[in-house]
């Protein structure tokens, strides 16, 4: 694998929920004055699996940025890299078009 | 729309240090209430980041109510998040967690004087790292064949059982699937503990979080590793992105049926309980 990043399979609830791990903390909010216990993430996930049937679903209500966003994910790094390399080939391409047509042109 | 002062109350996002807290580099932004932005609120060396909330939405009894709609408690977990990973990418941060708020502007300053030097020891701590997840998943399945292999204690079991009888063989085979289930557990976290121990080395700090089962990794593999470390922002990120690769590699060389699966850069979340935090620097 010549991956960047170690190999990730994230699907979508399994990006929210390490979202949720993080900036939750064990459900309980502590250093306020308001204290509340918010589900824990088990929980949570249950419900957020419920919530988001499928990956397309996701999509559809524009969840799905994490897939995209390269700091979070490698697969959006990846994404990232080959957009590049499309560009550079689509470039490369290009500048060979032209230049066979020149050289069409001096030749007939 | 306007509300009324006592309606307010002050969502707190993370405290950085007073003299990098500028609003210029910050830029304009909304805050968890759309109704308010991202303001400082700077007291004795130390500058909150907050957002005025409104009562309707954030008072304890309307947050209770709003966190059980998991379309609301997403949509505010995730600016959090992203409004979190901004000021990392500006500020030193100590990132509070999702929810934070106090009730009035004397009660935020009356916290950050309180604790106002152990908040300024871990802003020292986190300065210039980052936090890294690392989760390890393991196919028992696969794992158990690279176990199984080379074990001649089980070899030598197995061969016993078929020499029993029928009724007896029922019973021993089911106490060789436990032992073979223990060894397997026993591999890896032989394995994940070596790796641990590797990444503690690179990291400034450290914290082994609780694995978690399928029923919330939705994953045939199972989860055999979670921790999260802090660790400086570049040269040592690399490295401990390098080691997790080569163990990667040489694990699907091996066809040992491990996955490791990193998530960063993270703001320092996990180091930055300033409640727990000893008010001097420990030398």
């Amino acid at each position: 694998m010549n991956n960047n990043e170690p190999i990730k399979q994230s699907t979508v609830s399994n990006s929210l929920v390490d979202v949720l791990e993080t900036v939750l903390d064990k459900g309980v909010v502590i250093a306020g004055d308001i204290q509340i216990n918010i589900a824990d993430v088990e929980l949570l996930t249950i419900k957020i699996r419920l919530l988001v049937a499928s990956v397309d679903k996701a999509k559809e209500i524009g969840m799905d940025w994490w897939e995209t966003d390269p700091h979070y994910s490698s697969k959006g790094q990846r994404i990232e890299e080959i957009k590049e390399e499309n560009d550079q080939l689509h470039d490369r391409i290009q500048q060979l078009e032209e230049h066979l047509g020149e050289k069409a042109e001096t030749e007939s | 729309m306007t509300t009324p002062e006592t309606n307010e109350l002050i969502y707190v996002y993370a405290f950085v240090p007073a003299d990098e807290a500028s609003k210029e580099k910050l830029g304009q932004l909304k805050g968890i209430d759309p109704q308010h932005e991202i303001d400082f609120y700077i007291t004795e060396g130390l500058a909150a980041v907050i957002c005025k909330v409104s009562a309707d939405d954030f008072s304890e009894d309307n947050f209770k109510r709003n966190v059980e709609d998991m379309k609301w408690l997403q949509e505010r977990a995730y600016h959090h998040h992203e409004l979190m990973n901004r000021l990392h990418q500006v500020f030193t941060v100590l990132p509070l967690k999702f929810g934070t708020i106090y009730e009035h502007n004397e009660r935020l300053s009356e916290v950050m004087k309180t604790y106002n030097s152990q908040m300024k020891v871990i802003l020292e701590e986190v300065k210039g790292k980052e936090e890294w997840n690392l989760k390890v998943f393991a196919d028992r399945d696969v794992f158990s064949k690279s176990v199984l292999e080379n074990n001649q204690v089980i070899e030598e079991k197995k061969r016993e059982i078929s020499n029993l009888s029928k009724g007896k063989q029922f019973f021993a085979r089911k106490k060789l699937d436990q032992f073979i289930n223990d060894e397997i557990q026993a591999h890896i976290k032989r394995k994940t503990e070596t790796i641990h121990e590797e990444l503690k080395k690179l990291s400034k700090n450290a914290e082994v979080k609780k694995n978690w089962d399928q029923k919330i990794t939705g994953r045939e593999d199972d989860m055999a590793w979670n921790c999260v470390y802090l660790l400086e922002t570049g040269d040592d990120v690399n490295s401990f992105k390098q080691i997790l690769r080569s163990y990667q590699e040489k694990s699907d060389e091996e066809n040992e049926g491990l996955r490791f699966e990193s998530t960063g850069p993270w703001p320092a979340y996990h180091f930055a309980n300033f409640k727990s935090k000893s008010p001097k620097v420990e030398s």
